[in-house]
């Protein structure tokens, strides 16, 4: 059964086996509640916004065009839901103490998690439409192309981001000394 | 040609990009290559942009909130508003409930449509009846029911309820000793957990509802402790959980649960830490984990004072998370070995604790056990 591909699935859903999205849900959970998460550093609101898009993908799967990946969907909505909670905050948040892996124990790879740490702090300061692309190239190895298809935008655009992104990265990295 | 052309400087830094991502050509990969070889300034540059990058790729994903999978998939089973029939099964329900909180409590349960609830005793007092009442609805998840057919089978008709209602109920009667209590019914947490079909489930089941009655367990209800324990948005997810939930309906968990040296376990706020711990949630909803609760020596061990003082200390909680300990709970010459008081004076020592969850020092804990009993 999980081995089906997401488009097998979301007919199954649309066909009315609810049971198949509940499949996407565990296939897809982490990574779009990682992308939330990444976006607007909030664990709480991470989870509200991975809900909020489930949910909406699937009151709107019969909108969803087959022949594009599901995922790529999947993080349209996310990456929607987490610009709209930043423009309703106006403000890009400081890390919060929820950020740290829950993979690890607090006494584990302590040095990454402060690393980690720290670039999420610096993340937290770009653009967020630098930081959507970051994450998702790098937190979640997507092509320009995927990246295009899910921010709706041409692949030279995500490159000129990305770009961009990783000289700002570098830049607010040296000058805090990390 | 250096980084500080302008004119060079973005075919250079598009290419470090491209490279970065593994999308150049051959003849790019050369070019940049040759660039680099000849400008140290840009070669530094380029180790920078390479280094972040693989620092990005180093961090790791946050595992989102055990509650997540369940809260998303309630949504979408989750009815979009209440049918006359179901408002009417609430209404039964909930009249069902307030008939505990009147001051005429003993007619009261003489004459309830079902005895559900009811005990030689006249279990509940009306100082503790709201906690209790809000505390049972709960549990039972009998809000909002399902549909009409599987309330009326859990509840005991809608009619009965109805004329109970009208002939025993007076609004003046009604007297809550508890507001805060009375507001949990109506907040969006209980609405959420109530609406989850597979947790109503087990307010049918009747040896749940056994367990219900129970005198330790009530008193374990009307605990303020576990009521806020009963609030955790954790503990509300453990509760929703379909092996947990079984785990509940279980004879000798049951019993367990209704141990007045259990409950009163149950109530203390450490402990209540440890149940509101994601691992040891996840320790509680494992098929092997629940056999060893059901086991009648477990059961005894766990119900065992020093046992008990053991479990509240917050060190030995931490080694109960521990996967490769959890592993060794289960085996039975080992249970007994934790239940000598000089082994669990030992357990409660930190440096013991970390021996303890080496693997190969819990084999050698297993066949010792194993030996001496």
């Amino acid at each position: 059964m999980n081995d089906k591909s997401d488009s097998v699935l979301v007919k199954e859903c649309l066909s009315g086996i609810k049971k198949s999205f509940e499949i996407l849900v565990d296939r897809y959970q982490k990574p779009v509640f990682n992308v939330a998460f990444r976006i607007i550093n909030n664990y709480d609101d991470a989870a509200e916004i991975a809900q909020t898009t489930f949910i909406k993908a699937f009151e709107n799967l019969s909108t969803f065009d087959t022949k594009r990946k599901f995922f790529s969907w999947l993080y349209r909505i996310a990456t929607n839901e987490s610009l709209n909670y930043l423009k309703a905050r106006k403000q890009h948040e400081l890390l919060s103490d929820d950020h740290v892996s829950h993979d690890q124990t607090p006494d584990e790879k302590f040095d990454d998690a402060e690393s980690d740490e720290q670039l999420q702090t610096a993340l937290m300061q770009l653009n967020p439409d630098y930081r959507i692309v970051l994450v998702l190239c790098h937190f979640h190895n997507l092509s320009y192309k995927e990246i295009s298809s899910i921010l709706d935008v041409p692949e030279k655009t995500v490159k000129s981001r990305l770009f961009s992104a990783r000289k700002n990265l570098k830049e607010l990295l040296e000058r805090e000394n990390i | 040609m250096t980084m500080t052309d302008p004119d060079n400087f973005d075919h250079i830094f598009e290419l470090m990009n491209k490279e970065i991502d593994g999308v150049n050509s051959k003849k790019e990969s050369a070019e940049l290559k040759r660039h680099l070889q000849k400008h140290a300034d840009s070669a530094r540059y380029f180790k920078k942009l390479q280094s972040i990058s693989k620092r990005l790729g180093r961090v790791k994903a946050v595992t989102p909130p055990s509650y997540l999978r369940t809260t998303i998939v309630n949504s979408i089973y989750a009815p979009k508003k209440f049918t006359e029939a179901q408002q009417s099964v609430w209404d039964t329900v909930i009249s069902k409930f307030t008939q505990l909180l009147f001051t005429n409590k003993e007619a009261s349960m003489e004459q309830t449509p079902t005895n559900l609830f009811t005990g030689k005793k006249g279990i509940f007092v009306l100082s503790g009846a709201i906690v209790a009442v809000v505390a049972i609805v709960y549990l039972a998840g009998l809000y909002p029911p399902a549909d009409t057919e599987d309330a009326v089978g859990t509840i005991g008709g809608v009619q009965k309820a109805k004329k109970y209602r009208s002939e025993q109920i007076a609004e003046k009667d009604v007297v809550l000793k508890n507001e805060k209590n009375a507001r949990v019914i109506q907040s969006d947490k209980f609405q959420k957990l109530n609406k989850n079909d597979r947790f109503q489930k087990i307010a049918k089941d009747a040896s749940f509802q056994e367990l219900l009655k129970d005198a330790a367990f009530q008193e374990l209800l009307k605990d303020a402790a576990f009521q806020e324990l009963l609030k955790d948005a954790a503990f509300q997810e453990l509760l929703k959980d379909a092996a947990f939930q079984e785990l509940m309906k279980d004879a000798a968990f049951q019993e367990l649960a209704k141990d007045a040296a259990h409950a009163e376990l149950m109530k203390d706020a450490a402990f209540q830490e440890l149940m509101k711990d994601a691992a040891y949630q996840e320790l509680m909803k494992d098929a092997a984990f629940q056999e060893l609760m059901k086991d009648a020596a477990f059961a005894e061990l766990l119900k065992d004072a020093a046992f008990q003082e053991l479990l509240k200390d917050a060190a030995f909680q931490e080694l109960l998370k521990d996967a490769a300990f959890q592993e060794l709970l289960k085996d039975a010459a080992f249970q007994e070995l934790l239940k000598d008081a000089a082994f669990q004076e030992l357990l409660k020592d930190a440096a013991f604790q970390e021996l303890m969850k080496d693997a190969a020092f819990q084999e050698l804990m297993k066949d010792a056990a194993k030996e001496a009993y």
